[in-house]
């Protein structure tokens, strides 16, 4: 369980966030969307304490995320970024199993886990186990990020914009692998995004930041019928396709 | 003309053991310094400008400057040992710098996110990852080191600058060849080996690929 209580965070005289709460209930996805600059991946980093509030408080299994030992609080949650973060100098196996090494598993179980994971994630073992990052394509460096992040049975897991940098079809394969394996497991996850098409594919909750405010939350549904100004610019914002065919909302005045 | 193989044998044992020792020290001090401004912005222009100034003095003037010290200086091995660690140690420090500054951002962040800690971010990512520069830091000072320490024989220090200055003084070519050569000769062994041993380590993929071009 997440919560973020009246959670502000300011650099100098900057407002990065402005009073933000809300709550992801287990096993539930919160998809946090916002342009860039909104705050957004402030306070995904405040969930796995690589950021501390300087106002309110983020509630980790109720506990304050500052007040978890960071080592033991940040083992025990997934994390995926858009840059995937492999480490180059690593096999696809050896990074995956990270978290289950510095937890001390033997390496039997590790090996066992690391090959479970990447079956999980569409890459055959025997032939990505042994295989470096650079000679990975960028959705099978994605594949192994994921892979990496849920290694350890987290209790939650965050995503920062994980597949911003892929093109549109391993983009959507991505996501649907994300709703597969959200089915599967039921973790709690905090996703951010600028994509509203994303957004509405993923979360059972979106949340829309902008500048530092929470402007709304509910379910895609009610976001895609909210009122709220910056919401409509999202949607707006969503491809039409000529004729009107398209999954965007014909009819709605040109935003500025 | 009769070569003093004994002598050269005996001078040449005893440069090398002058370059180990400075450069050893001086990886033992620039190691961890430029680890520690890598994770301090304020002390990094002090260290990295001081390590420079350092740098820019003739090396014979510091051997000069260090006789008449106290403790670390005076005729001999232990003045002509201190100087050539302070020559040694800005490109030690200045590439464990760079080394750990060229880790990537995401790299770095999700080895902290994925719950290392300090510790381990810097034995098991960064410091494997920044290897091969700061090997090549060593390499430099090493190589620059042997040609420095021939020096060190004007201040009674020993080495292959014994025949160097003996033959200069004589007006004795074969004397100063006698020095000279062996000591190129280091130079290029202690190439050989570093550029090999910087083989082993890991490297980025676009810098190899860029030594190719």
């Amino acid at each position: 369980m997440i919560r973020f209580e009246d959670v502000h965070f300011q650099i100098g005289d900057t407002r990065i966030l402005d009073g933000v709460s809300f709550e992801v209930t287990p096993g539930e996805t919160l998809v946090l969307l916002g342009r860039s600059g909104s705050g957004k991946t402030t306070a995904l980093k405040m969930v796995n304490a690589m950021r501390a509030p300087t106002a309110g408080r983020v509630v980790v299994d109720g506990r304050a995320s500052i007040d978890w030992d960071p080592v033991k609080l940040r083992r025990s949650i997934g994390y995926v970024i858009q840059d995937v973060g492999l480490f180059p100098h690593r096999s696809v196996a050896e990074n995956v199993g990270t978290v289950p090494r510095l937890l001390g598993w033997d390496a039997g179980r590790v090996r066992a886990r690391v090959d479970a994971l990447l079956e999980e994630v569409s890459l055959a073992p025997g032939e990505y186990r042994h295989r470096y990052p650079e000679s990975l394509s960028g959705g099978q460096r994605q594949r192994v990020g994921v892979a990496r992040a849920l290694a350890a049975e987290p209790r939650i897991l965050l995503f920062d914009e994980p597949f911003g940098a892929l093109d549109p079809i391993t983009r959507r394969e991505m996501q649907d692998l994300f709703v597969a394996l959200r089915k599967k497991y039921r973790v709690t996850s905090l996703f951010v995004t600028h994509d509203v098409s994303e957004a509405l594919l993923l979360g059972s909750q979106i949340g829309l930041l902008r500048g530092g405010r929470l402007q709304f939350q509910g379910t895609a549904e009610a976001f895609a019928k909210a009122e709220d100004s910056e919401a409509r610019r999202f949607m707006e914002s969503l491809p039409r396709i000529p004729g009107g065919a398209g999954g965007g909302r014909p009819g709605v005045e040109g935003a500025n | 003309m009769n070569v003093p193989w004994a002598e050269i044998w005996r001078l040449t044992l005893e440069h090398l053991w002058l370059v180990l020792v400075s450069t050893g020290i001086a990886v033992a001090i620039a190691l961890p310094a430029g680890i520690w401004i890598s994770r301090n912005a304020k002390a990094r222009p002090w260290v990295v400008g001081i390590t420079n100034v350092v740098q820019t003095i003739p090396s014979l003037a510091v051997l000069g400057f260090l006789i008449p010290i106290a403790v670390i200086g005076g005729v001999g091995k232990r003045s002509a040992i201190v100087a050539l660690v302070l020559y040694a140690l800005l490109p030690v420090l200045k590439n464990t710098l760079a080394g750990i500054q060229s880790v990537d951002a995401a790299v770095r962040d999700s080895a902290v996110a994925l719950g290392m800690t300090d510790r381990q971010v810097l034995f098991e990512i960064e410091l494997p990852l920044a290897a091969r520069t700061i090997l090549a830091g060593i390499h430099v000072a090493t190589v620059a080191n042997i040609g420095t320490a021939t020096v060190a024989a004007a201040i009674g220090a020993g080495g292959l600058g014994v025949l160097i200055f003996r033959g200069i003084s004589t007006v004795n070519t074969d004397l100063i060849l006698a020095g000279a050569i062996p000591a190129a000769l280091l130079s290029l062994g202690a190439d050989r080996i570093l550029a090999w041993l910087e083989t082993r380590f890991w490297q980025s993929p676009s810098s190899s690929r860029s030594g190719l071009v």
